[in-house]
Formats: C-alpha cells, sequence, structure tokens
C-alpha cells in the first residue's frame, strides 16, 4: 500500500496540473495587475476585476491540495491520507465564487436602481492624453487570451484525473471570455453615453458568476455528505459510479450497493454479501477501461445479519 | 456653463476658466460661495462646474469627478488642491475640463 492516497499512475499528470496552475497563477496576477491599474470608477470594470481576482482560489485549492495529496502521509491523525482535501477546496471556493458573485450582483443592481453615472476621465501616458476607456477595452482584451488558453489545457488533465477543483476552474477560465465581452460592452456603452450599460454589464458577469458558484456548491456538497459520485461538470450521477453499481449488482444479485466519492476515488459497499471467497483487488470490479480502474480504491463487503444479530439490529435499547 | 467659483478661487482659476471658453464655445455664469453649498448643488445637476481648492483626500473624492490639480496649495498640515470639480458620470464634459486643466498649468499634466 502506497504512503499516501494519490494512485502511482496519476502522478505524471499531477505534476503536468502543478505546473499548468502555476502557470495558470502568474497569468491571472498579469490580468489582476492591469485591470486593477485602468478600473476608474466604472463597475463593470470592478466586477470583472474581483471576479479575476477569486479566479486564484481555484487553482491555489488545487495546488494545496495536490501538494497534500502527494506529499502528506498517512498518520495515526489521518490514517485514510489527505485525499478529501481536493473535496475540502473545491467546497471552499464553490463557497466563494457563490457569496462573492451574489455581493456583485446586489451591487450592480443597486447601481442601476440609484441610477449612479459611472465617471471615465482621462490620463496622460507618455505625453499623450487619452481617454481611460480605451486603456480598460484594452486591459478586458488582454484578460481574454490567457484564460481561454489555460483553460482548454486543464480540461483534459481535469478529466484524466477526475479532479473536479481543476475542472471546475478550466470551465470558469473557458467562460472567461463572456465575463471579458460584458465588460467591454459595459465600457463602450459608457463611452457612447449609456451610463446603464456599465451597470447592467456587471450584473451580467457576475449572474454567470453564481452560476458557477452554485453548480460547484451542489457537486461539493454532495461529495462532503457522501452522495453518490458526481460527474465532472454537473451535480448528475456520474456515468462510470453507475456502470460500477450496475456491474456489482451483477456479480452480487440481491445485495444492496452503495457508492461514495473521496476527492477522485470512489469507495464502493455491498451490503448484504459475502465477499468472494478468492482475493480480488477492488479494481478488479472497474466496469471501464483499465487505466481508469484506479478510481475504484475500495470494495467492502457487508454480509447479511443472522437471525440473533437481525434481532439486535431491531433492538437498538438492547446492549449487546 | 454655469460655474461656482469657491469664494477667493476666482483669480486663481480665470485662466482655466477662459481656455474653456475657448474650447466649448459657452460664456460661464459664475456664482461663487463656500465649497460644501457649491459641490451640493453640482451634485444636484444645478451647477455644471465647480473651481477652487479642495483636500487631496476630499470626502468629495467619490461624489464628484475632480480635475488634474491645476496647482498644490499648502495649507497647515493639509495639501489643498487648486483643481475643477464636475459631476459624475459627465464624462465628455469632465473630459473636456480635463484638457483644458493639462493646457493652462504644466502642473496638471503629470
Amino acid at each position: 500500500m502506497s504512503d499516501n492516497s494519490l494512485p502511482d499512475e496519476l502522478r505524471p499528470t499531477m505534476r503536468r496540473a502543478i505546473r499548468l496552475e502555476y502557470w495558470n497563477i502568474f497569468w491571472t496576477a498579469t490580468i489582476i495587475l492591469i485591470m486593477g491599474l485602468v478600473l476608474g470608477q466604472s463597475e463593470a470594470m470592478k466586477t470583472a476585476w474581483v471576479e479575476d481576482t477569486l479566479g486564484l482560489i481555484p487553482p491555489m485549492m488545487f495546488l494545496i491540495a495536490a501538494h497534500m495529496e502527494m506529499k502528506g502521509k498517512r498518520s495515526a491523525h489521518f490514517p485514510f491520507g489527505f485525499e478529501r482535501v481536493n473535496g475540502l477546496g473545491f467546497f471552499i471556493a464553490a463557497v466563494a465564487l457563490t457569496a462573492v458573485g451574489s455581493l456583485l450582483l446586489v451591487n450592480a443592481v443597486m447601481t442601476l436602481f440609484a441610477a449612479e453615472h459611472a465617471t471615465v476621465g482621462s490620463v496622460v501616458v507618455l505625453g499623450h492624453e487619452i481617454w481611460l476607456g480605451w486603456l480598460m477595452i484594452g486591459a478586458q482584451l488582454y484578460s481574454l487570451v490567457p484564460p481561454l488558453i489555460v483553460g482548454r489545457k486543464e480540461l483534459p488533465l481535469a478529466e484524466a484525473l477526475n479532479d473536479k477543483l481543476l475542472h471546475t476552474d478550466a470551465l470558469m477560465n473557458k467562460a472567461n471570455w463572456l465575463t471579458g465581452a460584458a465588460g467591454l460592452a459595459g465600457v463602450i456603452g459608457l463611452g457612447l453615453g449609456w451610463w446603464w450599460a456599465d451597470a447592467a454589464a456587471a450584473a451580467l458577469i457576475s449572474l454567470d458568476v453564481i452560476s458557477d458558484g452554485i453548480k460547484a456548491l451542489r457537486s461539493a456538497t454532495a461529495e462532503l455528505v457522501d452522495g453518490a459520485p458526481r460527474a465532472l461538470s454537473s451535480a448528475e450521477l456520474s456515468q462510470d459510479s453507475q456502470a460500477l453499481s450496475e456491474r456489482l449488482r451483477t456479480d452480487f444479485p440481491g445485495a444492496t450497493i452503495r457508492l461514495r466519492e473521496t476527492g477522485r476515488l470512489i469507495r464502493a459497499e455491498v451490503h448484504d454479501a459475502h465477499p468472494p471467497a478468492e482475493q480480488r483487488h477492488p479494481r478488479h470490479y472497474w466496469p471501464g477501461k483499465a487505466e481508469r480502474a484506479w478510481r475504484l480504491a475500495q470494495v467492502s463487503f457487508i454480509p447479511p445479519s443472522g437471525p440473533s444479530e437481525a434481532g439486535q439490529a431491531c433492538r437498538p435499547d438492547v446492549p449487546s | 456653463m454655469r460655474v461656482g467659483l469657491v469664494t477667493g478661487a476666482a483669480e486663481l482659476v480665470a485662466p482655466l476658466l477662459k481656455q474653456l471658453e475657448q474650447d466649448v464655445g459657452a460664456k460661464p455664469q459664475l456664482s461663487s460661495g463656500a465649497a460644501e453649498p457649491l459641490l451640493a448643488l453640482l451634485d444636484a445637476g444645478k451647477l455644471d462646474l465647480v473651481l477652487g481648492p479642495f483636500a487631496k483626500d476630499s470626502p468629495w473624492q467619490t461624489g464628484v469627478a475632480f480635475g488634474p490639480p491645476l496647482r498644490a496649495m499648502p495649507s497647515g498640515d493639509h495639501i489643498l488642491e487648486l483643481k475643477a470639480a464636475m459631476r459624475n458620470g459627465e464624462n465628455r464634459w469632465i473630459m473636456a475640463v480635463e484638457h483644458a486643466s493639462r493646457a493652462v498649468t504644466a502642473e496638471a499634466r503629470r
């Protein structure tokens, strides 16, 4: 048995994902800096800036979780290792996304109702007077490029690792063009004299943030309360876990199958069935491709209760 | 254009008013008074511009749009800045005043 919870065959992919997340943090930091320099009073810019800053949470949580999964040893205090740190990170990222998205939406709606007019004046750059809006548009255009590239590179790694945190980050990055487009529309609207365009764009961006957050929150909560394994990109049950359930039901007719997910791994309980006579590795039961069999980390058997045990189970007040 | 002049600032801002007159082709209608009431009138849309010395960290910083400072005026522990204040969101007008401010002093071009 390995010292920690990460299956050995995932280590090279994990290292690639870690490298990519460091790059992700670097590029996001450049976006935060550039956007921060030209924010002005634009609500859309501020909201996009906050979203970009929030975008740091998933890669940072992923790096912390990956470090603990790869380096953290099983111990008396943590006998199962740290495979669920990823799930915890996913939950924290989801809560942060939803909370800040809601806050931004309230802010944008209040700005719209109060009819607050955003000021975008001029600045002097290298002796030339420039409308700050042009710099905002430039910053928004720049902010579109790195997430698009990083998001595309993250997606296959997230699927290979079955990493929901990485997958959420990839989707957020890929969807960032919407934020950028809304932000651009807001600033251009201001330039055309449409004061409401800015706050309306901010509201649209915050709705996107909330939608990301709620999807992630549903999936993260399901894992933390031992729900059945969920698909990577939605809160639906994952197809491979459903296939596994079928497989175990076929092998152990009449048994009750319970599956749960701890991080990227699946653990199965086969109730009311005796374990087979010959020893089998849990991966034996994996119904899909062999290279994904690492997903199944444990198959436990709970034999049917005998008459005396059944009696005890029915009468919890009787001391055993 | 309806201009509020903070008492005592008329002479100091005369070049800026002249520049604005040239740039936008509008005659100023001047009124003068203390800074607070003038800024309140600006916020209410009853003035287009207020000119005078304002604290660098004025509490009106987000309530109105200040133009670039024409000059710094030390006043005790604080530094006051002689500058124009415009109504938030009047972006074309704000740009015009900023442009005029930069045209009349080197300080504003920094």
